[in-house]
């Protein structure tokens, strides 16, 4: 309970005489806790509502009173690391339907460990060498699908791994090698390629080559958390900073024991190894097992409803100015959550640039630039009284403009 | 302020009869407005915590953040803000405190290390960024210099930035070892002793050959005055952890010098993608670094010692008249360069070897952790870690351990 709150109740309370004893409690609870500094304007930071998304440079998403909690209660005492790591991995695994997990500094770190780790098994001479292949006696080549290959598998570079890009099934039985390290599968460009997950299992384990799956964004569902286990993928790396309301900066790398264990030879507290520099300390380790553990006790359809009647809430403001139409889009293959996109007749509506008067308004409202000029809102990072901005702002910014 | 701390000021209250009528509508309110009783969240795992007297070990969660920080990270974590934004304009502050002309919040000091030679490597040249850690036909250089006894482990970082280290012990044979591939000159402050070539002199070699340089000080606060001592001097990066003596987050550090060189560094880091990607660090972290160095620098660095000293002063009072066991106060000279307290006993007086001894206070309750691993019948106690009061049960505990492996005469 925060100092605020408890002065709130008390000034509840009648202001009988014969209460002027508990008064003086009320004074040493101010005398424990000074007034609060306020952050983000002492450093003249603009903060914003989020109505675009749970992206990285916007700061990934606001951690639920649980994770903030967690993090409070874990900077109380010392622990070891090492401790940390192996029992909440081993809840963790058990959400998961994985042997074991372990958070990272991030999806990419994930991907990263779990890569350094199928490399090096359990030599502590392999971990050193690591990203330095050549010579080593470690495999060094990765495959993937073509479709695949987005910005994310730099990651697996990172390693020392060279990329070797596919498209067909025959392709990839062709490009299996003894060199073959692993074959990595991003989920969110599966419809994209040709090889659907079922299919790449199967060759891999025909060729008895371990796999990893990127899932970095993509929940909600979130049996997405468990599908990719029980489908068979070695190695699952998923962002814990994004949907699942954790730390910015960590990330869940879950599958097979001797993986992970592999993993973590790369990973802090030890040193002279590639991981050192991915720190996640014990904070964001519990921070985030609080937020996995909450997102898989939410009802999914009850909040997927009320992320649709916040859209609805702004569509009906947007559209009541005239000239305006907003709806829908599909669902995107990345971040799946639902989005809508507001556009206007430019010979009704002068407006060029909706995007960046939302940004410079007070309050400061983030959202995505939308095709020729229009935006796309989401509703998953708003707090509840914000949905009302939001549309008021955007209505306003549009009325403003019509000719 | 707990719910628990609340009833506890509550209980404090005379129990007359006018008191109760107010006390009763609080309590009610309280047990309302307040969750059920909270998780303890070690218990739950079944995580052993310890009474640290040993000192800032990754291996043992680094520090505990105080509460300016831990404010700091609460606050943060209320609003959105860029992350680029968050890291520039607590940079700039970080710089000023600092006397440095730029400064970043990364994962740690290993992530400092990295990301600074990243940013001397690529400039602000994107494709090169992309590029590192595979430097063959890039252009880019390839070579680090460092002094052989400079070699403890860290500088490893700098190679997973692509580059080779080149060993030395001489002014000569640095003269020799630079050509068209040297990248940068690198400096272990820890291990300024052991080295031949000191910081003007190293600094004199990169002017004369206009080489970067950058000063590793990892574990080098207090003093408070080394934050910007080697910037004054005329590094061009200097690397710190920020979760050691500055009690910041566990998972920071500090990269900080020239602007052009962190400008670079930054292309490296998150939320970008290349090598530094992995290494995220969040405006909660960012913010709550700031917290700890604001923290530290304001602190009374004398009377935190005069502290430590009493505390020291305590444990050894309560151990040095048994038998055989001797107290001393040990002070590192450069890296966690505060006071301990250094145990030594007669192994014929007391039959415990070290690594025993370490054992037994870490099985105990509660559990303490001290350097257990230094030396035959020897142990030492850092006091910068201990919470207050601490150092009662620290003493209690060896007095016990040592009394019952004590020789009978």
């Amino acid at each position: 309970m925060k100092r605020r709150e408890i002065l709130k109740t008390l000034t509840m309370l009648p202001l009988a005489g014969a209460i002027g004893n508990s008064g003086s409690i009320v004074q040493s609870a101010q005398a424990a806790s000074p007034p609060k500094r306020d952050v983000f304007k002492e450093f003249g930071l603009r903060t914003f509502i989020n109505a675009s998304g749970y992206f990285t440079t916007l700061s990934g998403s606001l951690m639920h009173d649980e994770a903030v909690d967690a993090i409070r209660d874990a900077s109380k005492h010392f622990c070891r690391l090492e401790e940390v790591q192996d029992k909440v991995g081993a809840k963790i695994a058990s959400l998961l339907h994985a042997e074991s997990a372990m958070v990272t500094a991030g999806a990419f770190s994930a991907l990263m460990l779990g890569m350094a780790g199928v490399l090096c098994g359990n030599d502590i001479k392999k971990v050193s060498q690591i990203p330095f292949l050549e010579g080593t006696g470690m495999k060094s080549e990765v495959i993937l699908q073509k479709a695949h290959n987005d910005g994310y598998a730099h990651a697996l570079k990172n390693c020392g791994v060279k990329l070797i890009t596919v498209t067909t099934a025959k392709e990839l039985e062709n490009a299996i090698s003894e060199k073959t390290a692993m074959m990595y599968f991003i989920n969110y460009q599966a419809s994209l390629g040709e090889i659907q997950h079922a299919d790449w299992l199967k060759i891999a384990k025909k060729h008895n080559i371990p796999t990893m799956i990127d899932m970095a964004a993509d929940l909600p569902p979130k049996e997405n958390l468990w599908k990719f286990h029980d489908l068979g993928f070695d190695l699952v790396c998923v962002s814990g900073g994004k949907f699942m309301r954790g730390p910015q900066s960590t990330g869940i790398l879950s599958g097979r024991k001797e993986l992970i264990a592999a993993a973590r030879l790369n990973a802090p507290p030890r040193g002279n190894n590639i991981g050192r520099g991915m720190k996640v300390n014990k904070e964001e380790i519990f921070g985030l097992y609080f937020a996995l553990e909450r997102f898989i006790n939410t009802d999914q359809d009850q909040e997927w409803k009320m992320l649709e009647d916040r859209i609805t809430e702004i569509s009906n403001a947007a559209t009541s100015v005239k000239g305006v139409k907003a709806e829908m889009i599909p669902l995107p293959l990345i971040n799946r959550i639902p989005t809508l996109n507001i556009s206007w007749d430019k010979s009704l509506i002068k407006l060029d640039n909706l995007a960046a008067k939302l940004r410079e308004g007070n309050p400061s409202i983030e959202v995505m630039g939308g095709p020729g000029g229009s935006i796309n809102v989401t509703t998953h990072m708003l707090k509840a009284a914000e949905v009302k901005i939001v549309a008021g702002r955007i209505k306003d910014e549009l009325i403003k403009a019509l000719v | 302020m707990k719910r628990r701390e609340i009833l506890k000021s509550l209980t404090i209250l005379p129990l007359a009869g006018s008191v109760t009528a107010a006390a009763a509508p609080l309590e009610n309110m309280l047990s309302a407005a307040v969750p059920a009783a909270k998780r303890d969240l070690f218990a739950e795992l079944g995580i052993r915590t310890f009474v640290n007297a040993a000192g800032n070990y990754t291996v043992m969660s680094g520090s505990l953040m105080p509460p300016d920080v831990m404010d700091a990270i609460n606050a943060a974590s209320k609003k959105f803000a860029l992350v680029d934004d968050v890291q520039e304009k607590v940079g700039a502050k970080i710089a000023e405190i600092c006397h440095a002309e730029a400064a970043m919040v990364t994962a740690g000091c290993w992530s400092a290390l990295m990301l600074g030679m990243a940013g001397v490597l690529t400039g602000m040249d994107t494709k090169r960024v992309s590029q590192v850690p595979n430097l063959a036909g890039t252009g880019m250089k390839t070579e680090v210099i460092l002094q052989k006894s400079h070699s403890a482990g860290y500088d490893h970082a700098l190679t997973q930035a692509g580059v080779k280290l080149i060993k030395v012990e001489t002014r000569a044979e640095v003269e020799a070892a630079i050509n068209e591939n040297t990248a940068m000159l690198w400096f272990l402050n820890r291990e300024v002793h052991k080295g031949q070539i000191k910081h003007q002199e190293w600094l004199e070699l990169g002017k004369k050959y206009n080489l970067p340089t950058m000063i590793d000080i990892a574990a080098d606060v207090p003093p408070v005055e080394n934050l910007w001592k080697f910037n004054d001097m005329g590094f061009d990066l200097v690397v710190i952890s920020g979760g050691k003596a500055m009690r910041g987050p566990q998972s920071s550090g500090i990269l900080m010098g020239k602007k052009k060189y962190v400008a670079a560094a930054l292309l490296s880091n998150n939320p970008r993608g290349g090598i530094g990607r992995g290494q995220k660090v969040n405006k909660e972290e960012i913010l709550g670094m700031y917290a700890a160095l604001h923290r530290f620098v304001n602190l009374d660095h004398q009377k935190e010692w005069q502290m430590w000293e009493t505390k020291i002063a305590l444990i050894a009072n309560t151990i040095k008249s048994i038998e055989g066991v001797k107290t001393e106060t040990f002070i590192p000279p450069t890296d966690n360069n505060m006071p301990t307290l250094k145990v030594t006993w007669d192994p014929n007086k007391i039959k415990l070897t070290n690594t025993e001894m370490g054992e037994r206070l870490r099985q105990g309750n509660p559990s303490v952790e001290v350097i257990s691993w230094e030396a035959p019948n020897t142990l030492r106690c850092g006091m910068h870690v201990l919470e207050a009061g601490e150092e009662k049960i620290v003493a209690a505990r060896l007095k016990e351990e040592l009394l019952k492996a004590s020789v009978k005469s």
